[in-house]
């Protein structure tokens, strides 16, 4: 079976816990965080990378994440970058997302007779 | 910067309503990642146009991302940057000359309106009619801070060009255009306060008073450095924004 592209609402709705966890594994900055969802989603998500923005904006200020200056590039070319990275709260979080989640997968998955 | 790549930024970061210093912070953040994004297609694009096409369908719709940008920005926020772009922001395309008498007439008009309410509640609500002799000192207070407002912004304005911005760092090119700035800035508050001295008790010795009056100057030059160095930086990357000409406007 073909892999279906994921985009717009679809993964809209759940583009803040993805974040959350691609943090979780090492501090990024934007452009990374996006390389790392396409990444580990298999080429199936496609978003615009633009809007991955107003997401990081809503997670700091929710202070689920941190930002700041990447002073370890001042030689490279280009403009300079941040680096988000998870705070102690944006651990939790992510921690009761993942159990919402498996829930979720539950439920669902049981009513729709999906496999898993 | 590469002024394509500033317009896409720009067509959704300039009708946000938000505060300055955060769209800005926009700016940069969505100008980095798409110029990341268009070094990445000019490796792997045929040319140019095809490489700034792949950009704009990478990033995504300018519209649909400033409605997402506007909802991360508080309604106090929302409502602060709307009194600000009223009064005391400067509007894209706007001239310096323009800009100084709107901001003194702003500053004049909620003066005397402060003045007015402050005689108004000592005549009406306390019965206080002292608050009358001075009354000439309270009338000018409006003209003479909406002068002082003009001057300065107009010598902040000028002071301005005499900064060179290179990178990430500022630095001055101008001295002698610079110190005539600051010269007038500081002659200017010293006969502000001989004026409303004047007014507020025209039988005062003035010789008594001659040593507030350069120190009113010094206090003046010294307060506009330390406004403009904190400021310049900010006001230097506004001004290339607001100087863009994006579609549709």
């Amino acid at each position: 079976m073909s892999t279906q592209e994921i985009q717009g609402d679809q993964l809209r709705g759940h583009l803040e816990s993805l974040i959350l966890a691609i943090l979780e594994k090492s501090p990024s900055h934007g452009f990374q965080i996006v390389k790392q969802l396409e990444h580990r989603g298999e080429g199936a998500l496609r978003l615009r990378e633009g809007t991955i923005y107003p997401v990081l904006y809503r997670l700091e200020s929710a202070g689920l994440i941190r930002a700041k200056w990447d002073d370890s590039e001042e030689d490279r070319r280009g403009p300079r970058r941040k680096v988000y990275s998870l705070t102690r709260k944006g651990t939790r979080r992510l921690a009761e997302s993942r159990e919402q989640w498996q829930q979720f997968v539950q439920v669902i998955g049981g009513i729709l007779g999906a496999t898993v | 910067m590469n002024i394509e790549l500033m317009r896409i930024v720009e067509r959704a970061v300039r009708p946000v309503q938000a505060g300055q210093r955060t769209k800005l912070r926009m700016r940069e953040d969505l100008y980095q990642q798409i110029d990341q994004i268009h070094r990445e297609e000019c490796g792997t694009q045929e040319d140019l146009e095809a490489a700034l096409a792949a950009t704009r369908k990478r990033f995504g719709d300018p519209s649909a991302l400033q409605r997402e940008l506007q909802a991360t920005v508080s309604v106090p926020e929302q409502f602060q940057s709307r009194i600000d772009d009223w009064i005391t922001t400067r509007r894209p395309g706007e001239s310096s000359l323009r800009y100084a008498i709107r901001l003194a007439v702003a500053v004049c008009l909620l003066v005397t309106l402060a003045m007015g309410i402050c005689f108004g509640f000592c005549e009406v609500a306390l019965g206080n009619t002292r608050a009358r002799i001075i009354w000439p000192f309270l009338a000018m207070l409006g003209p003479i801070f909406a002068a002082n407002t003009f001057l300065i912004v107009l010598c902040g304005q000028f002071a301005l060009r005499t900064f060179q911005w290179d990178k990430r760092r500022i630095r001055l090119v101008n001295r002698g255009r610079f110190a005539a700035a600051c010269t007038v800035v500081g002659a200017t508050l010293a006969i502000s306060m001989r004026l409303l001295w004047y007014f507020a008790d025209p039988q005062y010795p003035v010789g008594r008073l001659a040593g507030a009056f350069p120190f009113a100057a010094v206090t003046g030059i010294v307060l506009f450095l330390v406004v403009l160095v904190l400021s310049s930086d900010e006001l230097e990357q506004r001004r290339r924004w607001d100087s863009l000409r994006i579609e549709n406007e």
